[in-house]
């Protein structure tokens, strides 16, 4: 809303220097964005918030500056208007009262329609509103300075003078005085007479029934429309108006009537008007609202103490009327609430207007008094695996949540079934990533081409498939995710271990033959621990490498964080160091490449040997000379008693077991 | 005897004077106290062989004999090696370094935050990205149709389901699942549709505080902002708030900074007292209980800290970019 402060200057005087008026504007809730110079004058740019469509107007902001620089309001007064005739000239059918609930009309004559006068010219300038002809100039100059838009027909354009408020059916067509045909759909509020549509009302007029220089009677409507069914129409043509701007918010009820007054003043200074008749007007009957407002809300909610008398001056300097109930339980105000201050529906509304011209700055500032709750949160582990993979040369990404088509599909992803959101950006932006995947190779290459090769990770949301009531929740979890830049499966794969031991993670992890549909088949691993899948991890394809433009080879790896982390033991229990030392003897056996090293472990372990503290593979060892599709394979077993020093018969003894329990259980060979 | 022990003493002093390297040290050592071979050795096994009144007499010579040789030998040891650790070096080349990784400062703004709220005991949250309708907006009483909700700003997957527009979404689920007091922030992404430019992407982060209690003021909120923002820019900072709307808290305000580098001020997000409708509406009496809210830009809270002008920046990955934090 462009405020001219020579138009402000009419209803209330100006003390202060732009910029003092402006901050003083802005810390009450009234922001200016900018401040321009028009000549002497000042036009402020103002930022006026959906809830107060009172300050959509010059006079509303008047008021605003009244209240703020305690200086006061001049009324706006208006004179009642009268005309020779008893009936008005015209007819007003509402289908449905709820289109336009209030209203004030009036038929003008004896026009004269040529362009405004050089003031009303300026100030609609100042405002950013074209000048046309003066009645139309004047019902834009009028709305401006009240906030209540209204509109002129061609009176003799309007068919049977009659005026039909009704709601639209699919697919109606209207030419509005921009020239532009729209198509309607069901519910937008038209105007039609006799014959024809002439208003798409409370946006734009009809093209059909406008003024022009040589319109000599018009017929003034000031009206209150539905404010829902105009913002949804306003949505549906992307069509938004000074006018629609202001119907689609909620009104003063009682706003036609001055505007009306107002209007024919200036119509009958300007075009010579006449009216035809007392205008009709359809205006509220209800009593006034008010609201009882319990005095100790303020240092309550607001931590400030005021006399009631301070609490009465503040909220009359903004037009409420105030009587102080000393009476009640609490001491209470009951505060009328005026017409143009719909948003003023309960006791947090008045708490707003008075802390906001006390001035929020003024107030007394401390820190929470309360006793905080208790803690919910555990070690923060998010933190310690960020800063565990950035201390071993990883560099934290943060992908883009919405992803192209092409990204998921040079993965290999089939896009049918993933969310999407219904009306993207740009194609680039179009699905929710159903993995960290294409964020990383993205964040690799440029890097690569800067000559820099670094290791990825990234801790955030995938979202599975399409959404529903039921999945809402489940169907985003938060994964780890990274790419490394290496050939060896077994790297990667220690990193990992590695990182599950540095958080504590308590559970017997597997890693088995897994598949990714961007992985190579017989590097891809799943990780498991009991029956919880943990994640993956794979030798990403040169295929999928190429497409993303990466050079090398690379692996991933995935994890579900909240499923590590429910394995993260913070529980710890002591357990007292060995007494006594520990053996160490090393078993090699030769045997098939394809049995595996599980397969080895589980038949050592089989042999549930309390005195085997350790197990560990200390060497595999392919060569021709082993025989073809054989390896051997290097365990060091380590023995240790809590009640002795082993010696060493004892250990051949517990060695010697374990090679026999081998040589039964996997059909392979000891070596020495 | 006696006299091969006076000799070999000799002749052990003359040759270690000559000895001038840990390989010549070793060898000497062999020779005379190694265990197969050794000079001491087949001294000590002559010993086993004589009578007794001179074993009585030679046995403890050979001893002080054989201790002195050793001692010799390692003090030889001890100063061979320290003069070839003193070889000189250039201090100045480079030490060996390893490929150190960085963290997204978007990460690193956080943990400090972590580090001022916990101070002032507030927990912290996560919650869904895609949201519900109700969750989003009606819930905070942005009504299906309600001006202050612009669709055209609004990305949706469906009539109901959308991707959160802020994180004011937590608000509401915490207080469903959580009894007052409350204290928490709730940082995560956020979801609008705007052009994309140097400071608009379709997704950002925010970060969300709300506290709910017995007893709480505007006066508390404020100082809580003032406190975080000093702890966060400086405890010199200024910081100003003034009147605004959200329908979600009344009364609502915002807050700006004065930046010193820029030299003006700068918003920083906007805050209020929750409206009673909200408490309400998810089972807090609020004539019992009062709460405030506040949220910031996660990011622009980033770039005005470093003076980051693009926020593209924190989605690229560059190491040039993440080193500089």
């Amino acid at each position: 809303m462009k405020l001219p402060l020579s138009w402000l200057k009419d209803f209330v005087e100006i003390e202060h220097k732009p910029e003092k008026l402006a901050e003083e504007l802005l810390l009450s809730g009234t922001k200016v964005e900018e401040t321009a110079k028009s000549g002497e004058d000042y036009v402020f740019d103002l930022e006026i918030t959906s809830n107060r469509a009172d300050c959509l107007s010059i006079y509303g902001l008047s008021r605003e500056v009244s209240a703020i620089s305690n200086k006061t309001l001049r009324d706006f007064s208006t004179n009642p208007v009268s005309g020779e005739n008893e009936t008005p000239g015209f007819e007003i059918n509402i289908s449905n009262k709820s289109l336009m609930p209030y209203f004030g009309a009036v038929v003008l004559e004896n026009l004269e329609i040529k362009p405004s006068s050089s003031q009303i010219k300026e100030r609609l300038q100042k405002c950013g509103i074209r000048d046309l002809l003066n009645l139309i100039d004047i019902t834009n100059y009028v709305m401006l300075e009240t906030g209540q838009p209204m509109h002129a027909f061609d009176y003799d354009k309007v068919s049977g003078h009659v005026l039909n408020v009704r709601e639209s059916t699919d697919g109606e067509k209207v030419t509005p005085i921009d020239g532009v045909v729209r198509t309607l759909k069901a519910g937008s509020i038209i105007i039609e007479d006799n014959e024809k549509l002439i208003d798409l009302a409370g946006i734009m007029g009809g093209k059909n029934s406008e003024v022009s220089e040589k319109t000599k009677r018009a017929l003034l409507l000031v009206p209150i429309y539905d404010p829902v069914r105009i913002r949804k129409t306003s949505l549906h043509l992307g069509l938004r108006t000074e006018a629609s701007n202001r119907f689609e918010k909620l009104l003063d009820n009682e706003g036609p009537a001055k505007a009306l007054e107002r209007a024919v003043e200036l119509a009958e200074n300007d075009c010579n008007a006449r009216a035809f008749s007392k205008p009709v007007f359809r205006l509220p009957n209800e009593a006034k609202n008010s609201i009882e407002f319990d005095l100790n809300l303020i240092p309550k909610v607001l931590g400030l103490h005021l006399t009631p008398d301070q609490v009465s001056q503040i909220l009359k300097s903004l037009g409420f009327q105030t009587v102080y109930l000393p009476l009640s339980e609490t001491p209470t105000l009951r505060i009328d609430i005026p017409s143009w201050r719909r948003d003023i529906e309960n006791p947090v509304d008045i708490l707003e207007e008075i802390g906001r011209i006390y001035g929020y700055n003024a107030l007394p500032t401390t820190l929470p008094s309360g006793t905080p709750p208790l803690r919910t949160e555990g070690r923060d582990l998010v933190s310690v695996i960020k800063h565990t993979l950035v201390d071993w040369g990883f560099l934290e990404a943060v992908g883009y949540t919405l992803v192209g088509k092409t990204d998921i599909e040079n993965l290999g992803l089939d896009s049918a079934n993933l969310a999407k959101v219904k009306q993207p950006m740009s194609q680039d932006f179009e699905y929710l990533r159903p993995t960290l995947l294409t964020g990383l190779l993205n964040s690799a290459r440029g890097n690569q081409k800067n000559g820099f090769n670094y290791p990825y990770f990234e801790i955030g949301r995938i979202f599975v498939e399409k959404f529903n009531p039921e999945n809402l929740l489940t169907n985003q979890p938060k994964i780890l995710a990274g790419i490394y830049p290496t050939q060896d499966f077994y790297t990667l794969k220690g990193l990992l271990e590695d990182l599950l031991n540095r958080i504590k993670f308590n559970g017997s992890l597997v890693f088995r033959d897994g598949e990714l549909e961007f992985c190579d088949s017989f590097q891809t691993a799943t990780v498991t621990a009991g029956d919880s899948g943990l994640g993956k991890m794979g030798k990403l394809k040169t295929s999928v490498l190429n497409t993303f433009d990466l050079e090398g080879n690379w692996f991933y790896f995935e994890f579900f964080l909240d499923k590590i982390v429910s394995f993260s033991n913070t529980a710890v229990s002591f357990k007292p160091l060995p007494k006594y030392p520990s053996v160490s003897q090393d078993i090699s056996i030769l045997l098939p490449q394809n049995t595996t090293i599980e397969a080895i472990l589980n038949v050592i372990d089989s042999a549930n040997e309390i005195l085997l503290v350790d197990r560990q593979i200390s060497d595999i060892y392919t060569n021709q000379s082993l025989g073809t599709g054989k390896r051997s394979v290097s365990i060091k077993l380590t023995f240790q008693s809590p009640e002795k020093t082993l010696i060493e018969d004892e250990v051949n003894g517990l060695r010697k077991n374990i090679e026999k329990l081998l040589k039964d259980g996997l059909n392979c060979e000891l070596r020495s | 005897m006696q006299s091969e022990i006076d000799k070999t003493s000799q002749k052990f002093e003359s040759e270690i004077e000559k000895i001038h390297n840990l390989e010549d040290l070793e060898n000497l050592r062999i020779l005379y106290i190694g265990r197969k071979k050794g000079i001491l050795n087949s001294l000590f096994d002559k010993l086993k062989t004589l009578p007794n009144q001179e074993k009585v007499v030679l046995g403890p010579l050979l001893n002080t004999l054989k201790n002195t040789i050793e001692s010799k030998l390692k003090a030889k040891l001890n100063s061979l090696s320290a003069i070839s650790g003193n070889k000189k070096i250039d201090i100045s080349a480079p030490g060996k370094n390893s490929q150190l990784g960085y963290l997204n400062p978007l990460t690193i703004v956080l943990e400090d935050m972590k580090d001022i709220f916990h101070h002032l005991g507030f927990t912290f949250v996560d919650g869904p990205e895609v949201e519900s309708d109700v969750y989003n907006f009606q819930k905070l009483r942005l009504h299906k149709d309600h001006p202050a909700r612009d669709a055209q700003q609004t990305y949706y997957l469906d009539e109901d389901i959308l991707l959160r527009t802020h994180t004011s979404s937590m608000q509401i689920r915490y207080m469903e699942n959580n009894a007052p007091p409350i204290r928490i922030i709730s940082p995560g992404r956020v979801f609008r549709r705007d052009q994309i430019d140097a400071t608009h992407l379709p997704s950002f982060m925010q970060f969300e505080g709300l506290l709910v209690d017995k007893e709480t003021t505007l006066g508390e909120l404020i100082g809580t902002i003032k406190y975080f923002i000093r702890e966060c820019f400086g405890r010199d900072i200024q910081v100003r708030v003034y009147g605004h709307h959200f329908p979600y808290t009344e009364p609502s305000i915002e807050v700006e900074m004065f930046h010193p580098k820029l030299n003006k001020w700068v918003e920083m997000g906007g805050a209020g007292i929750v409206h009673p409708e909200v408490l309400s509406g998810v089972g807090i009496n609020p004539d019992e209980y009062h709460g405030w809210a506040f949220g910031f830009g996660w990011e622009r809270l980033a770039m005005l800290k470093y003076g980051i002008d693009d926020i593209r920046l924190f989605y690229q990955g560059d190491k040039r970019f993440l080193e500089q934090f």
